[in-house]
């Protein structure tokens, strides 16, 4: 074993909080205990440090705990023992807890799936205009084909006369949900369409024979029809 | 090896067959342990016999309250035994154990400690006196008293680690694996708690003395 080369005061200071309690490998503790035996102040922190270390050891050996007795441990191994009995394998508390945290993950999967598909998905679909912003002066408009969850259906605006935002059209009470037109129209028309539409759904027409605007109610004409012209 | 200042022996009025068990130095841990996933009840008992006091004890130097301590105990063993399954046969028993026994102990310090500081107080009133009569033994327990005191200002790295090493004469690497780090870690921490023990403690003295 190579020894150590002699340390200085530093390194055996640094070195003292361990080597009080022997913590120290052979080769370095040697080499402490050298400098110690020609260092005067040096041995006097290592008995400090000493003196620190022992006491601890010490008061607690010498300390009586009250409340601590041979009862304590009879009537604590009676406990365990009890406890023990009771106690399933596993508690099903954590069972219930990963449960939950397995539902959970599978929302979240099946929403981000639903989401981020190849074929479009919620985030591939074109935007929702703002009702009215692109078909003013028309009463009743199909927005841009989407591509909703299921492909057959799309958005179709409905512009009423009793709207009365400022772009005339309310919020959710303005979107119909509709079948695609060219696609099962009649299951579209029961669904979705209004009374007065017929019941083998809208037919594809085009914008300039689209239906009539609705009357506007005489009380409270939409603002945008007002300001519009 | 340092002194082993607790009490370690087995408790009283235990069944004659668990205390057989416990006290046979043939019947290792590991057989226990095996005993007590089979089924056998009195396996378990022996294994608390012999592991409740250590256990207790160090939770309450870690904590320095009689009823956290106990609970802590307590909590370990139904852990230990809801874990028992899951026991490696090839490593120590009593290093698992007490890892939980100190996990257990370090949670319930440091939410004590978010919850209130741990003070003079609370160490002066768990610890009682140390026995003998006249001025020495007054002397001695307010020592004693004060080193409560420091290690309850420690933090709970420092103190677990002081507590297994000079209190329970652990060996750095028997600690490592207990607290879950390194060799050298353990090491690190028992160098700087000394000297914040030692800082404190002559501190406290040079207040006290005239």
């Amino acid at each position: 074993m190579r020894a150590l080369r002699e340390l200085g005061c530093r390194r055996t200071l640094g070195r003292l909080p361990l080597f009080v309690g022997g913590d120290l490998d052979d080769r370095v503790a040697r080499a402490v205990s050298a400098h110690l035996r020609s260092c005067q102040s040096c041995r006097r922190e290592a008995s400090a440090q000493l003196q620190a270390k022992n006491a601890l050891a010490d008061a607690v050996a010498a300390t009586v705990v009250p409340g601590v007795d041979e009862a304590l441990f009879v009537e604590l191994h009676q406990r365990v023992l009890e406890r023990v009995a009771t106690a399933a394998p596993t508690a099903p508390r954590q069972w219930g807890r990963r449960a939950a945290i397995a539902v959970a993950a599978g929302t979240l999967f099946g929403l981000g799936w639903l989401a981020a598909r190849p074929d479009g998905g919620l985030l591939g679909r074109t935007p929702i205009h703002a009702a009215g912003a692109a078909h003013r002066g028309s009463d009743s408009f199909a927005g841009p084909t989407l591509q909703p969850l299921g492909h057959d259906v799309m958005w179709r605006f409905v512009r009423h006369a009793e709207a009365s935002d400022s772009s005339g059209l309310g919020l959710m009470g303005r979107l119909m949900l509709r079948t695609l037109e060219d696609e099962e129209p009649a299951m579209a028309g029961d669904l979705f369409d209004e009374p007065s539409v017929s019941p083998a759904g809208p037919p594809a027409v085009p914008p300039s024979v689209a239906p009539a605007p609705a009357a506007p109610s005489s009380a409270a004409p939409p603002r945008h029809q007002t300001t519009r012209r | 090896m340092l002194k082993r200042p607790v009490d370690d022996r087995l408790p009283r009025g235990l069944p004659a067959q668990v205390e057989r068990m416990a006290a046979a130095s043939g019947v290792s841990d590991a057989e226990l342990v095996r005993g007590t996933v089979e089924g056998d009840t009195d396996a378990f008992a022996a294994l608390v016999a012999r592991y409740q006091k250590r256990s207790f004890w160090v939770a309450f130097h870690v904590l320095g309250r009689v009823e956290d301590a106990r609970d802590v105990t307590q909590e370990a063993f139904v852990r230990l035994f809801r874990s028992l399954d899951k026991y490696d046969y090839a490593r120590s028993f009593y290093t698992w154990f007490y890892r939980i026994v100190m996990n257990l102990a370090i949670d319930l310090l440091r939410k004590q400690k978010s919850a209130r500081a741990t003070s003079l107080d609370d160490l002066n009133g768990s610890v009682g006196d140390t026995p003998g009569d006249g001025t020495d033994a007054v002397e001695l327990a307010e020592q004693n008293g004060q080193v409560w005191q420091v290690l309850g200002k420690l933090d709970a790295k420092f103190r677990t680690v002081l507590v297994l090493r000079d209190i329970h004469g652990m060996s750095c690497r028997e600690i490592a694996p207990i607290l879950k780090v390194t060799h050298a870690t353990v090491r690190w921490r028992l160098h700087r708690g000394r000297r914040v023990f030692r800082e404190h403690w002559e501190r406290l003295q040079g207040r006290t003395t005239p």
